[in-house]
This record gives structure tokens, C-alpha cells and sequence, in this order.
């Protein structure tokens, strides 16, 4: 197990390594920064001021080390915008986002793989039919038409809820709704359909061959085996609730992470939008991380290989 | 169990017994088992022998009531120390399996749980019927892996399916069936390609497994050889029917049914030794034709398109189980006396 | 018979295929090499069959893809029709691919469901060969005769056959190209018993008629007795013992032959012989024991089979058998 766990640990330190080299050589390719930063009145003399402060006339390779250098003292320079440093900007953003995100990850995961198990369970009921149509149309209805119908319903015209913003829990309850109808719908039907497979296993039929309950051979044995591929799909999911969470923090004027970089691509704020691709990366490997380590809990077979 | 019944006694009968299994909705209804009975006694070892389709398989899973999705028992008793197991309740019926009647299944590579211990699913029915527990339980499990002849069982205890082999992983789902002292055990043969040495092994752990508890065998098989090695009696299935029933001696030396003499005659390799390859003209006999699509049974005997003996009758009128002896019948309406 | 010329169709000598564990990145893994195929030499005459047997992991169907060419021997050589097969490339290796093909096990997965019987039976001919869409159909119909097979049926799909037809559309699939070489591995393994026969009729029937060479590789030891002019051994990526048919079956001299063949199912009840138990499971390719490969498992294992690899015993008749009991010295203590 320990072993296992300094392999994708090492394999981690490995891949954030190069996603700062992207991030890097991205921001170096979308456009001379320059040009943003200084007045269109602007001469020659000015612009190649601000490429010196900026160390933008040095060598490439020279840049990228005195990047990486800042970046690993938590130093990443201050957010042209708002004319603070960047790690106060994304800061206080982040919190939302993490708010937001682990409401609606909670939310899809509980409601996914219970809704998954029952129309298991009950394969070609009333109920499993039902469950499967709601997932097709969760799946299939983008996120902002879903955020624009709630905000109709449920604040405009019954007036529960607040529109928009921050602030109570109320304020919570339909952006993490909105957020979690996607993946709780994918996670619902890997859910069924691995429980299902897991079902119709010879394990299974061995289990029953020897009177084991139903409940004991449902819960101990096939669940846990069926949950292998959810844990899988459900760390990518909360890696997508990420791009989901731009949409819905526009829709609901949520002041999060997402929101925060559609406004800093719109300004071209770019020490704040590198630093913020960053932060996701670092966010999504180690979640993967994480993921592995379940996958190492959950299943010998990787513990021991 | 505490039955009246001696050591030569019925323990188990099967009685008319008919099993389909409902496909595409019920528009397909596919007959595998019609009409099946036959008796087996304490300590006894019954070879069921059959192709795919012959309903053997379909047979032994009946008789536990493990019946595949869309399949029912549409008829017939089993009468297990004679209480019937098609109308017990499933409640009453979970009590009885794994603890009366344990069965192997085909691939014990895939029978059991890959992520728990494999000390911990051979505890499961102790734990389950006799509400074992504890270092009571662990050492019972410990005791029957190294009556299984699993060695250094207390270290095998704590190890998981993927790490041992395949011959280890037989010997403890061996050790998981008889686990509670069964009466029965039903053991479905490995049908996957399997090594001459496994296969011999498989039969060798299931004579000890007889011989230790004395309990009765039910061994489903394609393999004649099988039965020659292993069996007392022998029971040759056909589209879900019993061909013939006989002891397994005179199955051999006075098959009746001409399905059983055809399937004695395909045997490859059991000629005398000088015939190999003498005549490079020589050829193995064969059945000719397909065994009949259970979906749409033929109004006579079953087997009557492949046979050689067949006339008008036998392809409009099913033949009726004829004895020829004691504990010898064969269903057919010209079998050789 | 007339078809039949001597000489070896097929040579193979001291072939061998050894894997390299190579060191992981990250994970400290025993650096080391898998001898699958470890010096294995063997003939096969025209017109004759050779049968390949011994337990899973012995190196049998290794030995089957390195003479299909899928993959490449890490030494020794194979030689078809007297030319060197190894260093063979362009027009000589698609020559020498035409004349070797192969039947596999399973017939259900071995044919793609999605192409029609004729696409799949003549596809070999269609991909190496300029031909017309005229003669490819002819020359699909006169194959699926030969294998019994109803050419009217050509344009239906694998999943409307039975099991045993299956295999015959994955024989004249093999036999479109007129190879003069077939491996076959398990050809009958899954199909049942009044199917197998029938098939290996077939297999017989299209030996005589063409003159072919079979490689048979089956666990199945009736199968092997019933078909192989002479049988080939393996254990542990080497052949214990190689000889006649005949002989192999009814005087097997390596004490691994006498335990696999006392393993066989008896043919009556009356047949049950005593069985000569292996104790233990096959050890690892990745560190074979010393000496000779098979004395961890043996019954009559003695002190010197630690020490030294047993030399190859020519015995009467075309047998030979490594085994340290075959040496009179070394068994006399001279």
C-alpha cells in the first residue's frame, strides 16, 4: 500500500510539473501582453518599459524558470484588474466555488448511486424506466436553460428562492441543484449498469448457492464491487462540475472561481487566468490522486499489484 | 440433518420435473428441462450427462431453485429428504442451501468475491446457518482449508482470489460448499478448456470431499469419462428429457438408447492402442446433424432427426421411459435389450 | 497418400522467446527475463501431423505465434520448405504467411460478427492477391464445399451458424490461401462432443486431400492420441519429451509424460488406473528451478536433477526424453 501510494504520488508531482509548463508556454502564445497593459496612445518607448518591468524581454527559458520560481514561493504576481495580488483574488473566489461544487458533488453522488441501486434492483419496473427517462433528460438539458427555468419557477413567479447572489443557504439551493443534474444523472446510470453486471456475476450466484441473505449479498459483496467504476466516473464528474460551475456562476451571478475567469478573459487579466488554470489543474490532479487512493481501498488487486 | 431416513435412504427425488425460460418477452419459450425424474440416494454419486442444451445444467439449478431471469418451474416436485423444494418459501429455502445442499459452480476463477479475503468467504454459510463467530469461526475455517488439502491454510486465510491459483482457488470453494456438513453437493463440471491435470485434480477433490463427509454427488458433465471415473449412476440428458438411466456399468456395457451407444462411439483416443493411426482411412464415428432448437421441439422424440433408427412413430409420438431393469430405463420406442 | 513427399515441410530448431521484465520507472520490480520458449527443436514432415501438449503456461501457444510470425523469436531458427524463415521479409514472409495459416479455439469470437461469411472466408485471398470479383466468389463457393459447407449460405453472418459450422467457416478461411501448413490450437476445445467429431473427420479429410502439415496444440489428450503422427512434450517453455504417437501414449518414458497421461479419462468404469499425482503448481518461467525444470513437481526427483540440466536420451524408435532417469550412470550411481 505504501508503495502504491509513493507511485501515483510521484506520478502526480510529475504531471503538475507539466501543466505549468502549458499554462506557461499558453499564455506566451495567445498574444503579446504588452499591448493590453499600456494605453493605445501608447509609444515605443513606453511599451518597451513595460516589457522590461515584465520580464518579457528576457530569453523564453529564462522566463519560465523565473516563473516557476515565484510560483513555488506562492508568489504569482498581482492580478492586472483589480490591482491586488492574484492569490487574494482567487482566494476569495475559490471558497465559493468549493462551496458551490461540493454541494452539488454531495447532491449527484447520494442521489446518483441511490437512484442507480433502486432501478437496479427493480430492472424493468415502473421505477427503473422512470429513472432512466429523468437521467436522458438531465443529461440532455444544458446547464444555463436549466438555471434560466429554475430562477423562472422557483424565484420569479413561487418566489422560495433568491435569483442570484451569495449570502444564505437559500442563495445555495438552486445553482448546486443546477450543477448537480449532469453528473448525478451519469452517475446514476453507471451505477445501474455496474450493479446490474455485478448482479449477474458467477460470485454472485456463488454467494446465493450458499443462502447468503439478499441484503448481505446486495450490500457487502455486489455494491462494492460496482462501485469501482463509479468512483472512476465520479472524480472525472467532479472535475467537469468545474467547467459546469463557469456556466452556472454566470447564470446565478454566483462570485466564484468560474465567474472570476470569464471576467479576467474578458479583460485580459492574465496573471490571474494563468494562475487560475494552474489552481484547476493542481485541483483535478489531485483529485485523480485521491481517486487512486480510493480505487487502492476499495480493490486489492491494485493494493497488491 | 436429523431424518429418520437410513443410510441407504431417498434423499433426493425429482419428479416430473419442467422448467422453460420465457425469452423476448414470452414469445420465445425455450424448454429446457421436460419432464425430468430421478432418485438419488444417501452417499450416492450421480453423473448427469449432456451437450449444451441438454438441460443438465439448467436441471441442477432447479433443484436450488437458482433459476436464470426469465425462467420458471412449470411443473414437477423435488423432494429433498422429502420436503418439496419448489413450493417452499424462498425464506426456507436460503436455509436449506449452502447447508443441506451445496453446489460448485463451473469457473471457481470467477466464484468467488475478488475483494475479500478468501478465509472470509469460506466463514460466510458457518457464520450465516450456524451463527459462528470469532476465533471459533476462524479456526473452524482454518481446520476445513487444510482438510481441503490447501497448505499453510492460516497464512491462505488472509489471501485474496487474485493471488492464488487456480487449482488453491478450487480447493476453497471445495472447503466454502462443505462447510456446514451438506447432504448433497452438486458440482457443475468446468467447461472451459482445462488442463487433464486440473480436471483429474477436480475429481480427485471431489472423491475426498464424498469420502470425508459421505455426503451424496450430483456431477454435471459432457465427458462420459466423467462418469466412468466418478459415478455410480448415470442419467444421459437430451433436449431436456432423460435418454437413459442406468447404472454406470451397464450404461457402458449395455447402453440401450442410440444416443448413449452414439456418444460411447465418438469417445476420440479410447481405442485399443495398436488401432491408432494404422488405417490413415479411418475415421471417428460421428452423430450426424444438430441437437434440436429447444424453442421449437419436434412432435416425436427429440433425438429422432440424428437417429438411425427412427421411423414414422418416433418422429410423431414421444417414446414413453421404458425399464429394461432395475434402475435401467431408456426412453425410446426401439431400445436395444 | 500419393501427395505425400519426405522430408520436413517445417524445421524448427532450439527456438526460443524470452521476455524482459524490464525495471518499472517508479516501482522497485525484480529486473529478469520469462523464458516462455526455452530451446525447442522439432520436425514436421509433409503431409504429417504433430500434436503439442502440456498444462497451461508451458509455452505451446507461444511457440504457435512465433511460427504464425505474430511474434519474433529471441533465437535459435525456422525453417519452411528448407528456407530460413527468421530473417524473412516482403514477397519471401507473405509467401511463407500464405503457406502457414492458423484455426483458433473459439469459433464465436474468432469471426467478426459484422462481415458476411463470404467476406470473411475470402477476405485472406481478396488482401493478397489482385482478383476479380467473379473469381473470388468462385474460388469462396469451391472452399466452402470442400468444408462441407453450403455455398448458398455465403452471404448470411457468423451468428447464423451453429458452433461446429463456425469452425468450418474458420477452416476454409485458413484454406483459401492453399496453405500447405496449418497451427492448429484447441481447434475443438469448444465444441461438443458429437460436434468434435465431425470436425475432426474434416480435419483429416482435408489432410489427405491437399497433403497438408498440421501443428496441433490441444489439452485435450484423446484428441491429440486420435490425430498426431508424433507428439511433442512441452514443460516450462522446453520439450521433456518428443516421439511417435505411439509410442509417447503407450510407453512414455519422462516422468511428466507418465503424470499427464495417467491424468486421461478412462474410456470404461473399469478403466480407472492409478493416477500419478503432481503436487504443487507449475513454477514461474520468470525463475525456472535449476537443473531440470520439472523436478519441483516430480515424484521421482532425486539429488542429481538439482545440479545438472538432463541431456536429450535417444531411445528405439525416433524417441527421445530428457530425464536423468534414462542415464543408466546417472541412475547407478557409476
Amino acid at each position: 500500500m505504501v508503495s502504491f501510494f509513493l507511485h501515483r504520488l510521484r506520478l502526480a508531482l510529475i504531471t503538475i510539473f507539466g501543466v505549468t509548463l502549458l499554462v506557461f508556454i499558453a499564455a506566451r502564445l495567445s498574444g503579446d501582453v504588452v499591448y493590453t497593459l499600456v494605453d493605445a496612445s501608447a509609444g515605443q518607448e513606453e511599451i518597451d518599459k513595460m516589457r522590461r518591468q515584465l520580464d518579457l524581454d528576457k530569453p523564453v527559458w529564462l522566463q519560465y524558470i523565473s516563473y516557476v520560481g515565484h510560483v513555488a514561493r506562492g508568489d504569482f504576481g498581482r492580478s492586472i484588474r483589480y490591482q491586488r495580488p492574484v492569490v487574494e483574488v482567487i482566494a476569495e473566489r475559490i471558497q465559493k466555488t468549493v462551496q458551490l461544487g461540493l454541494a452539488a458533488f454531495a447532491v449527484a453522488v447520494s442521489l446518483g448511486i441511490s437512484l442507480g441501486i433502486l432501478a437496479a434492483r427493480t430492472r424493468g419496473s415502473l421505477i427503473d424506466r422512470a429513472a432512466r427517462t429523468l437521467a436522458v433528460l438531465a443529461q440532455s438539458m444544458p446547464h444555463f436553460w436549466i438555471g434560466i427555468m429554475a430562477i423562472l419557477i422557483f424565484a420569479v413567479i413561487l418566489r422560495w428562492l433568491p435569483t442570484s447572489g451569495s449570502g444564505t443557504w437559500q442563495h445555495l439551493v438552486m445553482p448546486a441543484l443546477t450543477l448537480a443534474t449532469f453528473p448525478m444523472a451519469a452517475i446514476m446510470r453507471i451505477t445501474r449498469s455496474s450493479m446490474l453486471e455485478t448482479l449477474d456475476a458467477e460470485y454472485v450466484k456463488f454467494l446465493r448457492v450458499k443462502g447468503l441473505a439478499e441484503r448481505l449479498i446486495v450490500w457487502k459483496h455486489a455494491l462494492r464491487n460496482a462501485l469501482i467504476p463509479v468512483v472512476a466516473l465520479s472524480g472525472i464528474q467532479l472535475g467537469n462540475l468545474l467547467g459546469g460551475a463557469v456556466i452556472v456562476e454566470t447564470v446565478f451571478s454566483w462570485p466564484g472561481l468560474g465567474n472570476l475567469m470569464v471576467e479576467s478573459i474578458v479583460s485580459r487579466d492574465y496573471p490571474v487566468i494563468q494562475s487560475g488554470v494552474l489552481m484547476i489543474a493542481v485541483f483535478l490532479i489531485t483529485l485523480n490522486f485521491l481517486v487512486d487512493l480510493v480505487f487502492g481501498v476499495i480493490d486489492p488487486r491494485i493494493r497488491y499489484n | 440433518m436429523g431424518g429418520t431416513s437410513t443410510k441407504d435412504g431417498v434423499l433426493l427425488e425429482v419428479r416430473d420435473l419442467e422448467m422453460s425460460i420465457f425469452a423476448d418477452g414470452g414469445n420465445r419459450i425455450v424448454r429446457a428441462v421436460n419432464g425430468l425424474s430421478f432418485t438419488l440416494r444417501r452417499g450416492r454419486t450421480m453423473g448427469i450427462i449432456g451437450e449444451s442444451g441438454s438441460g443438465k445444467s439448467m436441471t441442477s439449478l432447479s433443484i436450488l431453485r437458482l433459476l436464470p431471469r426469465g425462467a420458471r418451474i412449470l411443473g414437477g416436485q423435488v423432494l429433498f429428504d422429502g420436503r418439496d423444494l419448489v413450493s417452499l418459501a424462498e425464506r426456507d429455502l436460503r436455509r436449506m442451501r449452502g447447508r443441506h445442499i451445496a453446489m460448485i459452480l463451473q469457473d471457481p476463477m470467477v466464484s468467488l468475491d475478488p475483494l475479500y479475503r478468501v478465509g472470509d468467504q469460506v466463514a460466510e454459510p458457518l457464520r450465516t446457518h450456524q451463527g459462528m463467530g470469532g476465533d471459533a469461526l476462524r479456526a473452524r475455517v482454518i481446520e476445513l482449508l487444510g482438510a481441503v488439502g490447501i497448505p499453510a491454510p492460516e497464512s491462505r486465510f488472509n489471501q485474496y482470489p487474485h493471488q492464488m491459483s487456480g487449482g488453491m482457488l478450487q480447493r476453497i470453494v471445495g472447503a466454502a460448499a462443505i462447510s456446514c456438513g451438506p447432504e448433497l453437493l452438486i458440482a457443475d463440471e468446468p467447461t472451459t478448456a482445462l488442463d487433464p491435470t486440473v480436471q483429474a485434480q477436480y475429481l480427485d477433490l471431489l472423491e475426498e470431499l464424498q469420502q470425508r463427509t459421505g455426503l451424496a454427488l450430483i456431477v454435471i458433465t459432457h465427458d462420459l469419462g466423467v462418469a466412468a471415473r466418478l459415478c455410480d449412476d448415470v442419467i444421459v440428458m437430451y433436449a431436456g428429457r432423460a435418454a437413459e438411466k442406468a447404472p454406470v456399468r451397464t450404461l457402458f456395457e449395455r447402453p440401450a438408447h442410440p444416443y448413449t451407444q452414439a456418444l460411447l462411439s465418438t469417445l476420440p483416443g479410447r481405442r485399443a492402442p495398436d488401432d491408432i493411426k494404422v488405417d490413415a482411412h479411418k475415421r471417428l464415428p460421428t452423430i450426424e446433424g444438430q441437437p434440436p432448437d429447444l424453442a421449437a421441439l419436434p412432435p416425436g422424440c427429440p433425438f429422432a432427426p440424428r437417429c438411425p433408427r427412427a421411423d414414422a412413430k418416433c418422429r410423431t409420438e414421444m417414446p414413453p421411459e421404458v425399464s429394461l431393469a432395475t434402475d435401467h430405463s431408456a426412453a425410446c420406442w426401439y431400445p436395444t435389450t | 497418400m500419393s501427395t505425400i513427399t519426405p522430408g520436413p515441410l517445417l524445421a524448427v530448431e532450439k527456438l526460443q522467446k524470452h521476455y524482459a521484465q524490464s525495471r518499472s520507472m517508479f516501482l522497485r520490480t525484480q529486473a529478469g527475463v520469462v523464458k516462455a520458449v526455452d530451446g525447442v527443436s522439432f520436425q514436421v514432415p509433409v503431409g504429417a501431423t504433430l500434436g503439442l501438449v502440456g498444462e497451461s503456461g508451458c509455452g505451446k501457444s507461444t511457440t504457435a505465434r512465433l511460427l504464425l510470425r505474430l511474434e519474433d523469436p529471441t533465437g535459435g531458427r525456422i525453417q519452411f520448405d528448407g528456407k530460413d524463415v527468421h530473417g524473412a521479409v516482403g514477397p519471401a514472409l507473405r509467401d511463407y504467411r500464405t503457406n502457414v495459416q492458423a484455426v483458433f479455439q473459439d469459433p464465436y469470437s474468432s469471426l467478426n460478427p459484422r462481415m458476411r461469411v463470404a467476406g470473411i472466408i475470402g477476405e485472406p485471398l481478396s488482401a493478397n492477391r489482385a482478383i476479380s470479383a467473379g473469381e473470388l466468389r468462385d474460388a469462396v463457393a469451391e472452399v466452402m464445399q470442400t468444408v462441407g459447407l453450403n455455398p448458398q449460405s455465403a452471404q448470411r453472418f457468423p451468428h447464423e451458424f451453429s458452433g461446429g459450422q463456425r469452425q468450418r467457416i474458420a477452416i476454409a478461411r485458413s484454406l483459401i490461401l492453399r496453405p500447405r501448413l496449418l497451427v492448429l490450437d484447441e481447434p475443438v476445445s469448444a465444441l461438443d462432443v458429437s460436434i468434435r467429431a465431425q470436425i475432426l473427420n474434416l480435419l483429416m479429410d482435408l489432410q489427405e486431400q491437399f497433403g497438408l502439415s498440421y501443428l496441433l496444440i490441444s489439452h485435450d489428450l484423446d484428441v491429440i492420441a486420435e490425430m498426431c503422427n508424433e507428439i511433442a512434450v512441452m514443460y516450462l517453455g522446453q520439450i521433456a519429451e518428443i516421439g511417435p504417437a505411439a509410442e509417447i501414449v503407450d510407453n512414455p518414458r519422462h516422468p511428466y509424460t507418465q503424470a499427464l497421461f495417467s491424468a486421461r479419462l478412462p474410456a470404461h468404469p473399469d478403466g480407472v488406473s492409478a493416477r500419478i499425482r503432481l503436487t504443487g503448481d507449475i513454477p514461474s518461467p520468470l525463475n525456472p528451478p535449476s537443473g531440470c525444470r520439472f523436478r519441483t513437481r516430480c515424484p521421482q526427483v532425486m539429488p542429481v536433477c538439482a545440479e545438472r540440466v538432463p541431456p536429450v536420451t535417444h531411445l528405439p524408435n525416433g524417441h527421445l526424453a530428457s530425464c536423468h532417469l534414462l542415464n543408466e550412470s546417472v541412475v547407478l550411481g557409476v
